[in-house]
């Protein structure tokens, strides 16, 4: 029965497949043409190409002018110093945090958790001019202190939660066994919970990865310094380049892909496992 | 005894000390910045000098119907959101019982489903701008392509050519723009099918094969059995993709242009243009707080009609 279906839909999911990955495929080839093939019609092209005026050569070219016409790396190396330590800062936090929820009692928890909840629901956009009175208060506009402090002060609630009910699940047993032997809470939290938790943490840190990396709302507004933008605002001025170079964003639009690419193939196996995919099905 | 009492009191102290991050956060980030924009959006500052700060109370929100852009804003980001979330959740519905159909590599095709909504940002946006070009992008070259091909058999049948069907101009038009993100959004499909791949998954396959040897054909079955064990995922799929369509900005503030008039002029975009472009920051913090209002009323409606279709009883307990 299953296996009747599944012969059915098998091409339909390579179809799928394929129209997911045409406008990348599209961008790869504009990313390879001169600028002229890309903005003529079809029509004017074939008459350029029976006079032989258009080579058909990957223009590989595009690359390096794409990262040279703008300081591309710059970009690049801000986004990288941005996103790794916003990153690490979630990770730290948000762990420490969800064991404080999870693990220890104190007064006040059932409120706090809450509250916890409740700021989960709080749409960030909306806080964004409540947020920008604050650190305009504090003197961060135009520093890197907007897009970092706030995720190593618990990172985002939904993480938070993730490490929470994590904690939850470890059995009483290893809590036991740690405090006998003297263990503070740090040595439970650093040397028992942490390590036995590396499926979140690799969730967590792909995740949050990811949302620094392509975060466009937050920079744009804190950041006016040309030299300090990321890559996501970098690349919009691109868009606003003097004249049409389609070939050139595509290639620097590529290039911006390439890290959160990695990034979430090397934690699939943390990321998948979440939604209860079992080892074998990958 | 003595043991646990110890640990008690020792977590007594402890335990603040590991949220602290997050209650200082708490302060910062929240509780901070709404008290004042509380108080800043009774007030006409313009976020540069302190001397162009006036009270004016409840003035900015009794005066909003004045304001034409947030009518227009309020009504392109409402129109957006009721196109943009059914779609989604179609698709992301579709893509999920596919990748489910698939026994022995679910999480491969889930995995290369999931990669454009992990991949999704002003890149892609980017890259989509160019995709809809209505002279030299491909989609309106291979619409072009695909007229052609049907522009002989129509004609040798009588009827008239391709010449006169329309060319979408896309990103170039009112009536177009908002579509052209519906489309660009069904490439991250993928975020939403995860969460309804999970449903899927975890869903009992015994009332699946109860509902077959009762006779239960295909239709019947997910209408009966499937789509009540993933309520949940709709549920949330729903809640969270109306809070994300009405938060959408990146994409209205890459693409817009002069010819869209005003067509992707977003709320969150109208707060973004007050606030920065017109130096009105009083008047942005009011209208933050409405966007706040109106995501919280549409959030407590939803939840009171879910009460009625969501079925929490299919998990095995919830937390």
């Amino acid at each position: 029965m299953r296996s009747q279906g599944g012969i059915i839909w098998a091409p339909v999911r390579i179809v799928v497949a394929l129209v997911l990955a045409m406008p990348i495929g599209w961008a790869l080839w504009a990313s390879l043409q001169p600028i002229d093939k890309i903005f003529t019609t079809s029509t004017a092209t074939r008459l350029q190409e029976e006079k032989g005026q258009t080579s058909d050569a990957p223009q590989w070219q595009n690359y390096e002018r794409a990262v040279t016409r703008l300081p591309f790396f710059r970009f690049l190396l801000n986004s990288c110093l941005i996103t790794s330590i916003a990153t690490i800062g979630t990770v730290f936090s948000s762990s420490l945090v969800g064991f404080g929820f999870a693990r220890l009692h104190w007064r006040g928890k059932n409120v706090c958790f809450v509250i916890l909840l409740a700021t989960m629901m709080l749409p960030a956009q909306v806080m964004l001019i409540p947020q920008f009175l604050i650190f305009e208060h504090l003197g961060w506009v135009n520093t890197y202190k907007p897009l970092i402090v706030p995720s190593w002060l618990g990172g985002s609630a939904f993480f938070i939660f993730l490490f929470r009910q994590f904690f939850l699940s470890v059995p009483q047993s290893y809590e036991d066994a740690a405090r006998l032997d003297g263990a503070t809470h740090w040595q439970l939290y650093r040397h028992v919970m942490l390590p036995i938790s590396m499926p979140v943490v690799g969730a967590v840190t792909a995740l949050s990865a990811v949302h620094h990396w392509q975060s466009f709302l937050d920079p744009l507004v804190y950041l006016s310094d040309f030299n300090a933008y990321p890559v996501s605002v970098g690349l919009r001025m691109y868009q606003s380049m003097e004249g049409s170079w389609a070939n050139l964003i595509m290639a620097a639009s590529l290039i911006a892909l390439v890290p959160p690419l990695v990034v979430v193939l090397l934690t699939q196996r943390y990321l998948m496992r979440n939604i209860g995919v079992r080892r074998g099905h990958l | 005894m003595s043991l646990s009492a110890r640990t008690c009191r020792l977590q007594q102290t402890g335990g603040f000390w590991f949220v602290s991050p997050w209650l200082a956060g708490l302060l910062l980030l929240y509780a901070g910045p709404m008290l004042a924009a509380a108080l800043l959006s009774m007030t006409t500052w313009d976020g540069l000098s302190w001397s162009s700060l006036e009270w004016v109370g409840f003035k900015h929100f009794q005066s909003l119907s004045d304001d034409p852009f947030f009518v227009k804003a309020m009504a392109n980001s409402a129109i957006y959101t009721a196109m943009n979330v059914p779609v989604q959740l179609a698709a992301a519905l579709g893509l999920a019982l596919l990748v489910r159909q698939s026994r022995r590599a679910t999480g491969l095709w889930a995995f290369l489903y999931y990669l454009p909504h992990v991949l999704s940002g002003v890149a892609t946006i980017l890259i989509w701008w160019w995709l809809f070009n209505p002279q030299v992008g491909p989609i309106n070259r291979m619409i072009g392509v695909l007229y052609g091909w049907l522009d002989g058999p129509l004609v040798s049948l009588g009827f008239s050519g391709t010449a006169d069907w329309p060319r979408p101009p896309w990103l170039y038009s009112p009536i177009w723009a908002k579509p052209s993100l519906v489309i660009m959004n069904l490439w991250q499909a993928g975020g939403g099918m995860l969460i309804f791949l999970a449903a899927l998954l975890r869903g009992e396959e015994s009332v699946h094969e109860a509902a077959m040897l009762d006779g239960a054909g295909r239709a019947r079955r997910f209408w009966h059995v499937t789509l009540p064990q993933i309520s949940p995922a709709i549920f949330f799929n729903v809640v969270t993709g109306v809070v994300f369509s009405m938060q959408a900005f990146g994409q209205a503030y890459l693409l817009r242009n002069r010819q869209q008039q005003d067509g992707l002029l977003f709320y969150v975009l109208h707060i973004y243009r007050s606030a920065f472009e017109f130096h009105r920051l009083g008047y942005a913090a009011a209208l933050a707080w409405v966007l706040l209002a109106v995501l919280i009323l549409f959030t407590a409606i939803t939840v009171l009609i879910a009460r009625r279709w969501v079925h929490y009883d299919f998990d095995e307990g919830t937390a």
